[in-house]
């Protein structure tokens, strides 16, 4: 016994940056991130908090699901980084919600709700769990070199939730990860405040090889899909939708041209929202659901690739 | 000669039009993008099998050419 999606929720900063805005900050302009990403604007925090959105995620989730927070047997959120490096994400909303179900982060990047979804899977197929709450939560806008404006045009903040129930909606998951080869990546504070320490601090923000991200994720998003749609027995073409992770329309459409699948089977949100990691097939699968695009028995294909470097795909029977 | 010609078909499909290409031409002449080139790349890898490195900078078609060539002798 699988899991069937019971309800979703998402939730978004107020605050709007257009690429417009963007060029006042660095030296890049409206034409070369439309081309070159897909992207016209991105939401970024500012008063509200991530715990905030996420716990907005998760009470919309809850109600679409009608479900009560006593209910729920297990909780996963997806981030790689929350307001606390302790507690996590997941224990903060638990707390705030009156749940005492086990509760855990994974850090799995832009990757994360797939993972989620699969970690999911294994409690409720071996009976250690029946409602799962998942979260997605990203602020970006906090982990990005605001000075670099080959990657703090990239991205942008948000949260997602969604709440399993017992079902048959999974078909086939592959997921798996690769040398990262210094492609993507965020140091963590090296201990300063230890009067031991004697490692040297970096600059806490993420840097990133576009060129060699943008090889890894055509190939791996190709890579993936086929191999769930083998698993499952079908070929691409019969796939109803495509969620893509969201990192750059380019990439996207060099991905499907491979699997020779036409671009309007895969939806999209990059032009208003930007990369939120994990967040953002989170946030296109509600949207898409909260606008009825979904009939009952879609073949959804959710596949992402990210930091670690980490891909994955997930077919799933709407 | 057929990897040039194999070249002219990618550029074509990738700038949405015909292009006709010498091994003088420059990939600035062409005005490709970054992300075009890794693109482009990827192709050629995939399609004679071969690696061409990371992050091969090149910058004329002669280049490309000369650096594929090298990369099949090696594959042998």
């Amino acid at each position: 016994m699988s899991y069937t999606i019971a309800g979703t929720g998402y939730a978004l900063p107020k605050r709007v940056v257009t690429n417009g805005q963007l060029s006042e900050i660095v030296d890049t302009s409206n034409e070369w991130i439309i081309t070159r990403t897909g992207i016209e604007e991105r939401r970024v925090l500012t008063d509200e908090s991530l715990t905030e959105l996420a716990l907005q995620a998760a009470k919309m989730a809850m109600a679409n699901a009608k479900i009560k927070s006593t209910e729920i047997d297990l909780i996963i959120c997806a981030t790689i980084r929350s307001d606390t490096i302790t507690p996590s994400l997941a224990c903060t909303i638990a707390e705030h919600i009156g749940c005492t179900a086990p509760a855990f982060d994974v850090n799995a990047a832009c990757v994360g709700l797939i993972y989620a979804m699969e970690i999911a899977d294994s409690f409720m197929a071996s009976g250690k769990a029946k409602n799962v709450l998942i979260l997605t939560a990203e602020a970006m806008s906090k982990l990005v070199d605001w000075t670099d404006r080959s990657t703090c045009v990239l991205f942008g903040d948000g949260a997602g939730a969604v709440v399993l129930q017992p079902g048959r909606s999974r078909l086939a998951c592959s997921m798996q990860s690769a040398a990262n080869n210094g492609s993507i990546l965020m140091p963590n504070t090296e201990g300063e405040n230890s009067p031991f320490n004697k490692h040297k601090q970096d600059k806490m923000v993420v840097q990133m090889d576009g060129g060699e991200v943008y090889k890894f994720a055509v190939s791996a998003f190709a890579k993936r899909s086929e191999e769930v749609c083998a698993m499952a027995g079908i070929v691409p073409t019969e796939i109803d939708w495509i969620l893509p992770h969201q990192a750059n329309l380019r990439i996207i459409d060099a991905a499907l041209k491979k699997m020779g699948v036409h671009k309007e089977r895969a939806l999209t949100n990059i032009h208003k929202y930007g990369n939120m990691s994990a967040t953002s097939i989170m946030v296109l699968l509600a949207e898409e659901i909260e606008r009825g695009r979904f009939k009952r028995g879609d073949k959804l294909l959710l596949v992402s690739f990210g930091a670690g470097l980490t891909s994955g795909a997930l077919l799933i029977e709407y | 000669m057929e990897i040039l010609n194999k070249l002219q078909e990618i550029l074509s499909e990738t700038k949405g039009e015909a292009v006709q290409l010498t091994m003088e031409t420059t990939f600035a002449d062409l005005e490709l993008d970054s992300l075009d080139q890794v693109d482009i790349v990827m192709q050629l890898e995939e399609f004679y099998n071969i690696s061409l490195g990371e992050n091969a900078q090149l910058s004329t078609v002669g280049e490309l050419v000369a650096k594929i060539e090298e990369a099949m002798q090696a594959k042998g």
